[in-house]
């Protein structure tokens, strides 16, 4: 489904200050299951999962999707992309506070009629969170509102959910129910997980390891394999 | 659990625009509330205007040196009409504004009775006036007050604005002017010390007298002429129209560039949200279009609130102290409304700045 290759990511601030934020990426990945993403802060996590929805361009290599380019595409068409196709959960939630619970769900869906609304209680249901639907989001605990931007990222049925440190602001009761659904969701989808916590990634079919904007392929492989020969 | 209507996300985000709406709703009462202003000053003049008296085209005061020559030449012109050389202290203009825009002539003259004459006026009822603030009315005028022989027309009687008290002598029959009376001699007011020429009527069969003396005379003598009356009261309006516009303009300028920063703020407050919406998949331009329809919800809101509030205000002022002095502020003047819209269109303009350069995702999207 996704195809990186070559893949580079520089941030040029000026004459002295680059960093190398992604270096030669190359990867492949099926259409369905969990994929984790792990290493330390500031290897490049968030990076590879914004040069793979579309959020930033790659300075060199090309990002396929679906057998498109997403790096050579207009920005309506990757947003048209993202909003239909992908998903996302941001680490504290990023929920819009004037807007209710529900309301929130509802952002991504352009058409906000009945059946919308109707699908949206359905997954706040899921969540386990339906009787906060007319809440705001400020009433919420940390855990309440990383739900709530869970049914915000799945109302659309994305492809791909791509999830940054999801659980960061999670006890370890919230973050593992957090990861279920996640792990649920991706028996029909992709999902992506950035996390630096490997404990929470054990529903993983694949484990990504990225060190200094490298991936760190020995790790990938030995992870991969454990998790190929469990599923045999 | 109401679901999101395409307005519920708009509508929640107006609170955060409410320095704004509260802006423009102050702007926009203080303009409308101001053009109310001008437009009874306006009326008030118009009706303090000349009444033109008919048939006398032309007085000439006797300190406007216009040579005898010149006046033999004005009447070899002027047929149908007289020439009438005086002092101009002698006639002076007392004008009563109040519904009806009741007009009397106040003249210093000991004898009223040759102006009454040459005027056509028929004398009905009592005697012309012997002493100073003695008046006689027109009929119509006089049933119009209710007003009778030996009625006193104080400063206090409602719908009259005058300096002193006047005692109605006489009731008379004719056109144009509504009153005549003798003047005070301590406080008449010549109108203009240098009158020299004072075509007093704009009734037709006068016009070409008008044209006349503007054209020969208007280069030589101080000339004042109907038109030139009228004149002066669009220049007085002008200044007037000019001065709102200033403050209107200085007015917009400053709550703009004020206002363009209290919403970059509060954009720069909400620019996560901005990135979140971007993030998901919304195009640059539908961000915009949102922040846009928000700022114009608000302004527009500011908007009808302030015609709202300047109306409420000229209404408490007009039936608490204007109706008896016989004057009203005019409520709903339709150019003023329109005009003044100017101020959340402005708003809008300037605010919209804040979205627009908060949606340059550098290397977003
Ligand atoms: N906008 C930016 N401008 C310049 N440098 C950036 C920018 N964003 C990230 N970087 C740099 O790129 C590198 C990778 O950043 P990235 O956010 O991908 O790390 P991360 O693995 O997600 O870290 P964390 O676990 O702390 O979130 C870091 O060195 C960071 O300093
Ligand atoms: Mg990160």
């Amino acid at each position: 489904m996704f195809e990186l290759k070559n893949v580079n990511l520089v941030y040029d601030l000026g004459k002295e200050d680059v960093t190398y934020a992604l270096k030669n990426i190359n990867f492949n990945c099926e259409d369905k299951g969990l994929i984790g993403i792990i290493g330390p802060s500031g290897s490049g996590k968030s990076s590879i999962l914004y040069v793979m929805s579309g959020l930033k361009r790659p300075t060199s290599g090309t990002v396929v999707y679906n057998g498109r380019s997403i790096d050579k595409m207009q920005l309506d068409m990757k947003a048209g992309i993202r909003l239909k196709e992908f998903g996302f959960i941001f680490q504290r939630g990023f929920l819009i506070e004037y807007l209710s619970v529900i309301d929130n769900v509802l952002v991504p869906v352009n058409e906000k009629g009945i059946e919308a609304k109707s699908k949206a209680a359905i997954l706040l249901d899921k969540l386990g969170i339906l009787k906060l639907a007319d809440k705001k989001p400020y009433q919420l605990s940390g855990g309440q509102r990383q739900r709530v931007a869970i049914a915000r990222a799945l109302i659309n049925n994305p492809k791909v959910v791509f999830a940054d440190e999801p659980t960061a602001a999670l006890d370890h009761k919230s973050a593992s129910e957090v990861m279920q659904i996640l792990a649920e969701y991706s028996q029909s989808a992709l999902v992506f997980v950035v996390t630096h916590d490997t404990s929470i990634i054990g529903d993983a079919v694949r484990v990504i390891s990225i060190w200094d904007g490298s991936l760190d392929l020995g790790i990938e492989n030995k992870i991969q394999n454990t998790r190929q020969g469990d599923r045999k | 659990m109401k679901p999101l209507s395409a307005f519920a996300f708009i509508k929640g985000s107006i609170p955060k625009l409410l320095p704004m709406a509260i802006t423009v709703c102050l702007a926009v009462a203080v303009l409308y509330f101001m053009a109310m202003f001008t437009q009874q000053i306006n009326t008030g003049v118009e009706e303090a205007g000349i009444y033109p008296l008919e048939k006398m085209s032309l007085i000439l005061g006797d300190k406007s040196g216009v040579s005898k020559d010149d006046i033999n030449n004005i009447g070899k012109n002027i047929s149908n009409s007289k020439i009438f050389v005086i002092n101009p202290i002698d006639v002076t203009y007392y004008n009563i504004i109040g519904y009806t825009s009741a007009f009397i002539i106040m003249s210093g003259q000991k004898d009223i009775e040759p102006i009454m004459k040459m005027q056509n006026f028929k004398l009905i009822e009592g005697c012309l006036p012997q002493k100073p603030m003695e008046i006689v009315l027109n009929k119509k005028l006089a049933e119009n007050y209710g007003f009778k022989l030996g009625t006193v027309i104080r400063k206090n009687t409602k719908g009259w604005r005058i300096e002193k008290d006047l005692k109605v002598v006489g009731i008379f029959e004719g056109r144009a002017v509504t009153g005549m009376g003798m003047e005070d001699e301590s406080i008449l007011k010549p109108r203009n010390p240098y009158i020299s020429l004072l075509v007093g009527s704009d009734a037709g069969s006068l016009q070409p007298v008008n044209k006349y003396i503007e054209k020969n005379f208007s280069g030589k003598y101080q000339t004042l002429t109907l038109e030139a009356e009228k004149n002066t009261l669009n220049n007085f309006n002008g200044p007037i129209n000019a001065l709102e516009l200033f403050i209107g303009l200085v007015l917009i300028c400053v709550i703009g560039v004020f206002l363009s920063n209290i919403t970059s703020i509060q954009y720069s407050l909400r620019r996560k949200e901005l990135e979140l919406l971007n993030a998901i998949g919304y195009t640059r331009k539908y961000i915009v279009k949102k922040a846009l329809k928000e700022i114009a919800v608000a302004a527009g809101l500011g908007y009808i609130v302030g015609i709202l509030l300047a109306v409420a205000l000229g209404w408490g002022m007009n039936i608490c102290f204007l109706s008896e002095k016989g004057m009203s502020f005019p409520l709903f003047l339709g150019g003023s409304m329109f005009s003044v819209l100017i101020v959340p269109a402005a708003i809008i303009l300037f605010s919209i700045k804040a979205p627009l350069k908060l949606t340059k995702f550098r290397d977003l999207a």
